[in-house]
């Protein structure tokens, strides 16, 4: 049976929207999605909260590690991307979470966070944890059927949120922006400063 | 061997070349590297220079457990992947496997594949044409 999944339209609506004046020329999402929180946990089975993360850029995208194109093409791009900040790239963290904690164990979200280098976090989470943070950025996903060597496709949400160092919900990328807009992005947020305030949850 | 001989291995030459300048042609093939035995996306340009369209049915090799042509599609903000079963070529035309479009899904490595390594794949269309691509193995971080 195939679990449907029903399309996100946050992304259309807030390309409607997105003529609002915002310098990074992403969607500005600030007024319409909570402060980051979340309890997962990463490649070393560690709990990581949030607020680990305060006093960085944090760049929050949905996937699952047996997914072969869009999910490396987007980690590989932000890491890409975040490697040309240079010294600066220290205070952005890329969160690859995987919403597929069946098969992305501890192990193997260590292993691909480190494919794709020191920028990037995997975590996952128990389907509470994972649920409670896609109904928070309005995200969905879901499993598709399996074939016959057991494997199946997670279709998830393509957004990429990004959040400034006070755990602020500020712009919303995809794949159509530039490498030049997402960079400007970044940049911006990590320039805005705001290191000292932490808005999300403890 | 006689001159008639000759004339004939000739002929038979230049029309094997003929059909083979004909046939597909890849270029920029690679695959991204993933850790484990993660599926792995492949990408190539087909080029098809014959004046007739050629389909592409199914990609082989002995290095991968099965091999699946398909197409990620973004469509309202969530991504999803639709396998193709056959893809035409038109005459003089090309289709780019590229991050983010169609892509040789790659399931079950018979063994561990190494960055820098260059394996190969085995086209096959819909006339009986195989064709041998080589694909360079790029590390997880390429674009």
């Amino acid at each position: 049976m195939k679990r449907v999944v029903w399309p996100l339209v946050l992304a259309l609506v807030l390309a409607a929207c997105g003529d609002a004046p915002s310098p990074a020329r992403l969607r500005d999402i600030g007024a319409l999605l909570p402060p980051l929180t979340f309890t997962l946990h990463d490649g070393e089975a560690r709990t990581r909260r949030a607020a680990d993360f305060a006093g960085q850029v944090v760049v929050l995208y949905f996937g699952y590690t047996h997914c072969p194109d869009i999910c490396p093409t987007t980690l590989a791009r932000l890491a890409g991307l975040v490697r040309r900040l240079g010294a600066a790239a220290a205070r952005v963290s890329i969160l690859f979470v995987s919403v597929d904690p069946a098969r992305d164990t501890p192990a193997v979200l260590h292993a691909y966070a480190e494919a794709f280098g020191p920028r990037v976090v995997a975590l996952s989470g128990s389907q509470e944890q994972l649920g409670a943070l896609a109904r928070r950025y309005r995200v969905s996903y879901g499993l598709g059927p399996a074939d016959g060597d057991g494997q199946y496709e997670v279709s998830h949400s393509s957004a990429v949120f990004i959040f400034d160092p006070r755990g602020r919900a500020r712009l919303l990328a995809t794949a159509e922006d530039s490498d030049a807009d997402l960079l400007a992005g970044i940049q911006g947020l990590l320039a805005a400063g705001g290191n000292e305030r932490w808005d999300g949850a403890r | 061997m006689n001159s008639a001989a000759k004339r004939l291995l000739l002929t038979l030459l230049a029309c094997w070349q003929g059909v083979a300048l004909a046939a597909p042609q890849v270029s920029d093939a690679w695959i991204r590297w993933l850790p484990g035995d993660l599926p792995l996306a492949g990408y190539l340009t087909l080029h098809n220079p014959d004046a007739r369209p050629h389909t592409l049915v199914a990609v082989h090799s002995p290095l991968f457990r099965r091999i699946e042509i398909h197409r990620s599609l973004a469509q309202s903000g969530v991504a999803r992947m639709q396998a193709v079963a056959r893809l035409e070529l038109r005459p003089q035309g090309q289709v780019s496997f590229s991050p983010g479009g169609y892509h040789l899904m790659l399931f079950g490595r018979a063994q561990a594949l190494r960055q820098g390594q260059t394996v190969e794949l085995l086209l096959q269309f819909d006339d009986g044409y195989q064709l041998r691509a080589p694909f360079a193995v790029r590390p997880a971080t390429a674009r």
